[in-house]
């Protein structure tokens, strides 16, 4: 009988066979029931002495309390969106396939989700996406990509499908084209300060990043939202914010989407949508909403590898970049190895696309990106994928995009001029007033009702 | 238990213990205690109700890498905990050891290497399973358990005999 076997008795840890035969041996030894009497006060002393007075700070606890309260709250509240919004799309969407598919049997203009595969397949990311690729009849298409030139109204052009390529072909492995978000480097506080923390000063945009060099990126999977709250109390007490101090992702996720059309993939929720940018006309941006699915997934069971990656299509695609986000970039580092924290419940990432001449041009059918996701449960070995490709022909302009998508723009725009982008000159207060004011949605809360408020008041101090 | 019944059990029982295990790797309170903030609201964004059975090992988990984080990003590497690093109050008034006994051990502790102090708070801090430990330190269960036993029987040598404070405890 070893002293290891001691302390693992005195500490709950000797089981089985062992533990049997440490009992047998407590019996007869005096010695032994000697040494673990010993080992048990000496762990009663090393107890009292571990533990310490260190605490939060009183007001800090409350300010903490109050905010995990709002959260359990609002998490409730998207529970229930999403639990009710996913089977009735999911419902409509069959009715609506049924329809058509007595009518004409067209090809789907709506992506479907690309069931999750176990961990032993391949990832569903490397596959060639059969389905969703394969070239539709011309003419029987029912939605069509509209020109980026012309009004979403106007009837398409004939779409050419034969120079489609599916995107799945064009990289051979994620992990060596992947510039990856690291998530080690992001924080997800949501600090309950009142001035504008540090770590929220933006010192650079991202830069476009080719397509045909790096199809893959990382969706940022983390949130904070105190930008916004600086802005809008700098905006409130007269003054405009320092533009170094606006960050985009955080004003475009101070705000709930509902994701009513989000599909499934893998654990999450998806909703991909893309429209035009309202400072440029010839730029697009892809908005990507991402939420637990339902309330039984537990995030804290896919702690190990999480990560979400999208793909453009190098064809339709000619640049990219990640609104917001800066200095996050991260060091290149293989998806597999990527170990984040718990998500945060859901997440708003836009990227602004460069289109190339064929998607601005003709209309196109094939897939503008795919998003995967890379989960592993806590019982997993292997990475589990899923996939939800965005097709071109989903693609909608102006005012046929939601109206969560046109807020999201008009809040992008605004972080676009308060943070003095070139890019943004051409865009006026008034745009950006009226396009969020359109765009209300429910509003039940008011925030965006509050946001329109807020651009009045940004472009009153700009003209002053 | 409801989840607001589980946030506030939650910051009852495990705001102190991990505060003061996340000084030990920020090495100082202010990121110690942001770093404990911000366990609390990413549990608070999480299913508490199915979390609740694995509610320790989740804390110190996610409090673990929030603390590396700030460690991080402020340059900061620690080993040795300095005299004047103590906490003052270290040890509560207690009938089990005399005064100056706990004195001893807190000295003896406060000298370890970082890894056996972390080891410490979360088996007698956290009382947690070797295997929980082993999940949120990235180590082998046997590893903890070999880490451990050294860990406990120098300390207990050491305390049990007169022997003077040594520099340092396990090279």
């Amino acid at each position: 009988m070893n002293h290891t076997d001691c302390i693992d008795y005195a500490l709950g840890e000797l089981h089985g066979e062992r533990r049997e035969a440490f009992e047998r041996a407590l019996a007869t030894s005096p010695e032994l029931q000697q040494e673990l009497q010993e080992t048990i006060r000496f762990m009663g002393s090393l107890r009292s002495v571990t533990k310490s007075t260190d605490s939060l700070d009183p007001a800090q606890r409350e300010r903490l309390i109050a905010a995990c309260r709002r959260n359990i709250t609002s998490r409730k509240r998207s529970s229930k969106i999403i639990f009710f919004a996913i089977p009735l799309s999911l419902a409509a969407l069959a009715v609506i396939a049924l329809i058509l598919g007595t009518i004409s049997s067209p090809p789907p203009t709506t992506p479907a989700p690309v069931a999750a595969t176990s961990p032993d397949e391949e990832p569903a990311h490397d596959e060639p996406l059969i389905a969703a690729t394969l070239p539709p009849e011309q003419g029987t298409l029912p939605q069509a990509t509209p020109s980026l030139a012309s009004h979403a109204s106007q009837p398409a052009p004939t779409h050419n499908t034969n120079s489609i390529t599916p995107l799945s072909q064009f990289s051979t492995s994620i992990a060596s084209d992947c510039k990856p978000f690291d998530p080690e480097n992001h924080t997800t506080s949501l600090r309950l300060g009142t001035t504008a923390p540090k770590h929220t000063r933006r010192t650079s945009e991202n830069p476009f990043i080719k397509t045909s060099q790096t199809p893959n990126t990382f969706v940022p999977m983390s949130v904070t939202t105190d930008s916004y709250a600086h802005v809008r109390r700098e905006i409130l007490s007269g003054r405009l914010p320092d533009p170094a101090s606006v960050r985009i992702d955080e004003l475009v996720n101070a705000f709930s989407y509902p994701m009513e059309n989000a599909q499934a993939c893998g654990p999450y929720a998806v909703d991909l949508e893309a429209g035009r940018a309202p400072w440029n006309r010839e730029r697009l941006l892809v908005k990507v909403g991402i939420a637990l699915r339902n309330p039984s997934e537990d995030t804290s069971l896919l702690f190990k590898n999480v990560s979400i990656s999208l793909k453009f299509n190098p064809e339709l695609v000619s640049e990219y970049r990640l609104l917001g986000y800066e200095n996050q970039g991260g060091s290149e580092r293989i998806v597999n190895t990527l170990t984040n924290p718990p998500l945060p419940f859901s997440v708003t990432a836009i990227y602004e696309i460069v289109p190339t001449q064929q998607l601005k041009g003709d209309s196109s059918t094939g897939e503008l990106c795919v998003l995967t996701t890379h989960h592993k449960f806590a019982s997993d070995t292997d990475c589990r994928h899923a996939s939800l490709p965005f097709y071109a022909n989903a693609l909608k302009l102006d005012a046929a995009n939601s109206p969560d998508f046109q807020f999201a723009a008009a809040v992008v725009g605004f972080g676009m001029k308060l943070a003095r982008n070139p890019e943004a000159t051409s865009l006026d207060w008034s745009s950006i007033e009226s396009l969020a004011a359109n765009n209300l949605g429910t509003d039940a809360t008011r925030q965006r009702a509050d946001f329109v408020d807020l651009v009045q008041r940004a472009a009153q101090l700009s003209a002053a | 238990m409801t989840p607001e019944e589980i946030i506030t059990f939650a910051i009852e029982r495990f705001e102190k213990p991990l505060v003061s295990y996340a000084r030990q790797i920020t090495g100082d309170l202010e990121s110690a205690r942001d770093a404990v903030q911000e366990t609390f609201l990413r549990l608070s964004r999480q299913d508490l109700e199915k979390l609740e059975p694995r509610l320790a090992p989740w804390l110190y988990f996610v409090c673990r890498n929030c603390a590396l984080d700030y460690r991080r990003k402020s340059g900061r590497t620690l080993e040795l905990l300095e005299e004047e690093d103590l906490p003052v109050d270290l040890c509560p008034r207690q009938t089990l050891i005399a005064e100056e006994d706990k004195q001893k051990l807190a000295a003896l502790v406060a000298r370890l290497p970082e890894r056996q102090r972390e080891l410490l708070k979360l088996k007698f801090e956290g009382d947690l399973s070797y295997k929980e430990m082993a999940g949120i330190m990235k180590m082998s269960i046997s590893h903890i358990g070999v880490q451990l036993h050294e860990t406990i029987q120098t300390l207990k040598k050491l305390w049990l005999t007169d022997q003077p404070l040594p520099g340092r405890l396990i090279p």
